[in-house]
């Protein structure tokens, strides 16, 4: 007797040591996926191979005369290459999107310039006053200001930056790169190279290269002939001289999420600028979405609460709604594809994906609703029918106002629910980033926007940024249904 | 309970009215069943269903194409069951300790946190699951890291707060005349949670369970990144695999002719085992509940 | 309940007076374009720049892929196509110009941890088809080869077959039964950068994005897939990325305005932007 009691009670502690396991695994599982989406969201770490080094001059020559350029502190880049600068002053690239995650027209002025002195193709606009370059730099942010190197002590740069004029890059002799045992030094790293510039390498194997020995030169045509040769060179040069040259991989931390991501419109595929239109195109969806699903799944509920009889058609009704419930997103997805893209011809955009996600959503609305409807005390009704009010006015009346935050809160979670879905609506509702013009665009919403990011490989970073967003929307909503749910209490008192 | 109908003037016309709405969920299915069946069909003229069933070749670019979608659904039915192995215990233990042994805030956190997860993009989980737990299941087993195992960790993730949240509701509706007369009989709470609370529990328990089957399944965008795609017959939980889902997602962009129509062919497999596992809710539910009656 | 009706009143005509935007002088209309899903950012690309330039009109692209694209200009759905292949003869007899605005090229991706620099058309052709399984066998370190390889259908992997596999065999030849299958470009950079021991392709496009993620590409007979390699046809896996029309090209139209803008300076700019290699 006494040892079965023990035993159980060893048992007991067994079990409970098991529950407060899985409870605390839970948790700690949990926690950690948000908290890596919320580390991943704020915070970047990026590498980047670079052939053109980050040499951080700042001085750029035109005609024998010394230039800097000044640019708003806004902007998400500290530096252009010669590359990129040649590209922007002969008018291939025209908005900051190109080469930064920042929207922006670039738009070049000068200041105290003498004429004829840049010959190039862009439109320069000179200027004759600092205020006035102070004055187009807060209308245009995507301001580039050129002014002379001796008038630099005349502009107050409190909002502005110099850019860095990248034009350096690491050139090495012949042997360096050749491929022995099938590798070869195929980039240095930034430590690597500080070593190098250091003088405290003396031969190329102490920075993962081949057994040859480093020879510090200073031009690009001498490091050409050498064989183990290693100089900073002009960049232009090294690719005149034909010299091997080396990227350097850089590793970049620092923030990922700033708020001008929220109220920044996409470019780039998503590459540059912020996610305000897809945000606006979500809030269109679920509204749309809302539109079509509320009214038939409060409907519905009402009818089952209100009207229906048991009987077979209820059994019917009822394992519609429950199958409904249980149909995965994708079939759905290939569903909204045939019907509303294909056969009613809605093509894909705004109106397909949102009958998609309405369908999916209507069973939860439904079930909810019905909670909030049940829970309603029957002498409500009794009441205003004994008054001689008709079912349909004491419903209208009476049960949908008391039911009201139960079906809001059913309302929020589908909501979230139609926030959280991508497989419906990668064949229904489109890509297009831009704001959506009518109810037949395409329109991309955020998390179609994430799987993008992911899918296409074009920014890993961005993604989680959006994630972060998406999450911090999907907690406010749990929250406001929280806060709905307990101040239902208000018709507390159950039947 | 009886209602007094003292109908309004147009009070035929609004109940016909809801009535449309009500039945709108049933025109639905009845729709995607049509329209999926409709489309996966035609495939059944030229390659015999049986083969399209029973075999593991799939070859839809050959000159002569093959479409047998065994090994995918062999690979639903093992990652689902991986998922599952993983989620119930986790998820149940979990639930009881929110529902009767927590207290105040932890409790309240960790519901939140839950909550919270079911809203995420299953995108996120695929990417969480490349970068971090493909890496965890390649230290610890080998191999790729992409397969059976890690599919069925990122899914059991996935289907986490459902199990959670429908247990622990079932857990608390327990009348707590049922519990308060155990513990008056002399069991520990324990004994009461164990022998009480959860064989009353039972009917939502499982119905939570079959619903998160009904997900797992379902799932497509976090697993296609996870179980590496192959489309092979898997051998051990360590090995590729390819899902029902993953097949039609991976695809249906370029997809053409005969090859489309193979889609929904394996849609409609899929489509026909999730009807049965909702139907077989439907049928526990009602045939525990009418155990209880009696 | 009534708060609620009004709530959605408003909420739908917010939207309707967001949706009804001015128009503006110069070009106008709605442009539907689709295609190829490698020209793909190509074609964001320039339509976000052109709508800078041209603000009344609305142009769209689908990535549907290179034979639907197709298929979409011969039956008017697209008034433009993007293609990643050659035009096939039955689809230039139906009217179809093809007109090349960038070249791209397939690069070898492997992980960061494996040691090899450079294989040959044939020990691609055999890794691929399970005929060498570790990279010992090709002067790396002794360890399993992880095949990342695309799905059967799309362009990507055609290409790859037609360039390596089949003029090694002389016929096509199935992939290793047991390769990773990805369905993205996107995936494949995220799986080969974090498998360890991985090989896998992908475009030119890709690369820097795979940089980031720790992955590293390797060298086809001793040559660097670059610009200058590409162009001089010294890299072998080379191609030409297309866009095609149909029927003549009218002074001043859409058609005429947009395609000269892709091979302008601005449009030839931005395909090197998306990581291909300009025309000359």
């Amino acid at each position: 007797m006494k040892n079965s009691n023990k035993l159980k009670q060893t048992t007991d502690r067994i079990i409970l040591f098991f529950i407060y396991l899985s409870a605390f695994a839970t948790a700690l599982i949990l926690v950690s996926i948000i908290g890596y989406i919320t580390y991943r969201g704020l915070y970047r770490e990026s590498r980047i191979n670079k052939e053109i080094l980050e040499s951080r001059n700042i001085e750029y020559e035109f005609d024998n005369e010394k230039y800097i350029f000044l640019v708003n502190k806004t902007l998400k880049r500290n530096s252009l290459n010669i590359t990129e600068l040649d590209q922007i002053l002969e008018k291939g690239i025209k908005n900051w999107s190109s080469v930064s995650e920042t929207r922006a027209k670039i738009k070049i002025i000068s200041l105290f310039r003498k004429e004829k002195e840049i010959n190039r193709t862009y439109d320069i606009r000179n200027i004759s006053t600092a205020e006035e370059m102070i004055k187009i730099f807060k209308s245009e942010p995507g301001t580039i200001g050129i002014i002379p190197l001796s008038a630099r002590g005349k502009i107050n740069l409190k909002n502005l930056k110099i850019l860095y004029l990248d034009k350096n890059c690491v050139a090495a002799g012949y042997k360096v790169t050749e491929i022995i045992n099938n590798s070869r030094l195929a980039v240095l790293s930034e430590k690597d190279l500080v070593k190098i510039t250091n003088g405290e390498v003396s031969n190329w194997k102490e920075v993962k290269g081949h057994d040859i020995p480093l020879e510090m030169l200073s031009t690009a045509d001498q490091v050409a002939k050498s064989s183990g040769g290693f100089a900073v060179v002009d960049y232009r040069k090294a690719v005149e001289s034909g010299v091997s040259i080396i990227p350097v991989s850089y590793v970049r931390k620092g923030a990922n999420f700033t708020p001008g991501f929220l109220f920044d419109k996409p470019a780039k595929a998503g590459k540059a600028g912020g996610i305000s239109t897809i945000i606006i195109n979500t809030l269109f969806m679920i509204v749309l979405t809302l539109l079509f699903s509320v009214p038939v799944g409060v409907g519905a509920a009402v009818y089952l609460t209100e009207y229906a009889a048991a009987g077979k058609v209820l059994k019917i009704i009822r394992l519609g709604i429950e199958t409904l419930a249980g149909i995965p997103s994708i079939i759905f997805g290939l569903f909204g594809f045939i019907f509303f893209v294909d056969i009613l011809n809605m093509g894909i955009g705004l109106l397909s994906g949102s009958l998609t996600v309405a369908m999916m959503i209507i069973p939860v609305i439904i079930r909810t609703s019905e909670e909030a409807l049940r829970s309603v005390p029957l002498s409500y009704r009794e009441g205003s029918l004994a008054l001689g009010a008709g079912l349909w006015y004491t419903i209208r009346k009476i049960v949908l106002p008391a039911a009201k935050p139960g079906i809001l809160s059913g309302v929020i979670l589908s909501i979230g629910r139609a926030l959280g879905e991508t497989a419906a609506l990668v064949f229904t509702m489109g890509f297009d980033y831009r704001l959506a013009n009518g109810i037949k665009s395409s329109a991309r919403v955020l998390s179609v926007h994430l799987y993008q990011l992911v899918r296409e490989g074009i920014s890993f970073e961005r993604a989680f940024a959006t994630a972060f967003v998406l999450m911090c929307f999907i907690f406010i909503i749990n929250t406001a249904t929280i806060a709905l749910v307990s101040g239902k209490t208000k018709y507390g008192e159950k039947q | 309970m009886k209602r007094i109908n003292t109908a309004d003037k147009h009070g035929k016309g609004i109940q016909v009215f809801l009535f449309l709405f009500a039945i709108t969920s049933v025109i639905i299915v009845l729709f995607i069943s049509f329209f999926i069946f409709y489309r996966g069909f035609p495939l059944f003229k030229n390659h015999s269903f049986i083969k399209f069933l029973t075999s593991s070749t799939w070859d839809p670019m050959a000159d002569k194409p093959e479409f047998g979608i065994l090994s995918f659904i062999a690979g639903s039915f093992y990652v689902t069951g991986v998922s599952l192995v993983i989620a119930i215990p986790m998820g149940i233990g979990t639930a009881v300790y929110l529902a009767e042994l927590s207290a105040g805030n932890t409790a309240v956190i960790l519901r939140r946190i839950v909550e919270l997860l079911a809203g995420i993009p299953s995108v996120i989980f695929g990417f969480i699951g490349v970068t971090v737990l493909s890496g965890i299941v390649r230290f610890f087993f080998g191999g790729t890291g992409f397969c059976i195992l890690t599919g069925g960790i990122v899914l059991s993730l996935m289907i986490l707060p459902t199990i959670i949240s429908i247990s622990e509701v079932s857990i608390r509706s327990v009348p707590s005349e049922l519990k308060e007369g155990s513990l008056a009989l002399g069991a520990t709470s324990l004994q009461t949670i164990f022998r009480v609370i959860i064989p009353a529990a039972r009917k939502g328990i499982t119905a939570g369970i079959i619903l998160s089957i009904g997900r797992a399944v379902g799932e497509t965008m976090a697993i296609l990144m996870v179980a590496g795609n192959a489309p092979v017959m898997p051998d051990s939980i360590l090995s590729m695999t390819r899902t029902m889902t993953m097949n039609i997602v991976t695809d249906m962009g370029y997809a053409e002719g005969e090859h489309m129509t193979s889609l929904f062919s394996t849609a409609i497999v899929l489509f026909v085992f999730i009807l049965i596992i909702n139907l077989s809710v439907n049928y526990f539910t009602h045939r525990i509940g009418n155990e209880k009656q009696q | 309940m009534k708060k609620i009706t009004v709530l959605f009143v408003l909420a739908a005509l917010t939207t309707a007076v967001v949706f009804a935007g001015g128009k503006k002088e110069g070009l106008t209309g709605e442009y539907n374009l689709g295609g190829s899903t490698t020209v793909a950012p190509v074609m964001t690309y320039a339509i976000e720049e052109f709508s800078e330039i041209e603000p009344g009109v609305r142009v769209s692209y689908e990535a549907v892929g290179s034979s639907t694209g197709i298929k979409g200009v011969i039956n008017d759905i697209y008034l433009i196509g993007g293609a990643s292949r050659e035009v096939k003869p039955a689809e230039l007899e139906s009217g179809i110009i093809p007109v090349p605005i960038a070249l791209d090229c397939l690069v070898m991706v492997v992980n960061s941890d494996v040691t090899i620099e450079n294989l040959t058309e044939e020990q691609l052709a055999k890794i691929f088809t399970g005929r060498i399984t570790n990279w010992k066998e090709v002067g790396g370190g002794d360890r399993e080869i992880n095949v990342v390889t695309r799905e059967e259908s799309s362009g990507t992997f055609g290409t790859f077959m037609d360039m390596i596999v089949i003029p090694a065999y002389g016929k096509k030849e199935k992939v290793k039964s047991d390769s990773i299958v990805v369905s993205s470009n996107g995936d494949m950079i995220t799986k080969v950068a974090s498998t360890p021991s991985s090989i896998g392709y992908t475009g030119l496009g890709y690369v820097s994005q795979l940089e980031n993620a720790g992955g590293k590409v390797i060298m086809l007979n001793s040559v660097t897939p670059s610009e200058k390699t590409v162009k001089d046809s010294s890299y072998a896996l080379s191609r030409k990325l297309y866009i095609v029309y149909k029927g003549e090209i009218e002074e001043g139209s859409f058609k005429k305005v947009f395609i000269d803008f892709l091979l302008g300076k601005t449009g030839q700019s931005l395909v090197q932007e998306a990581g291909f290699i300009p025309l000359d």
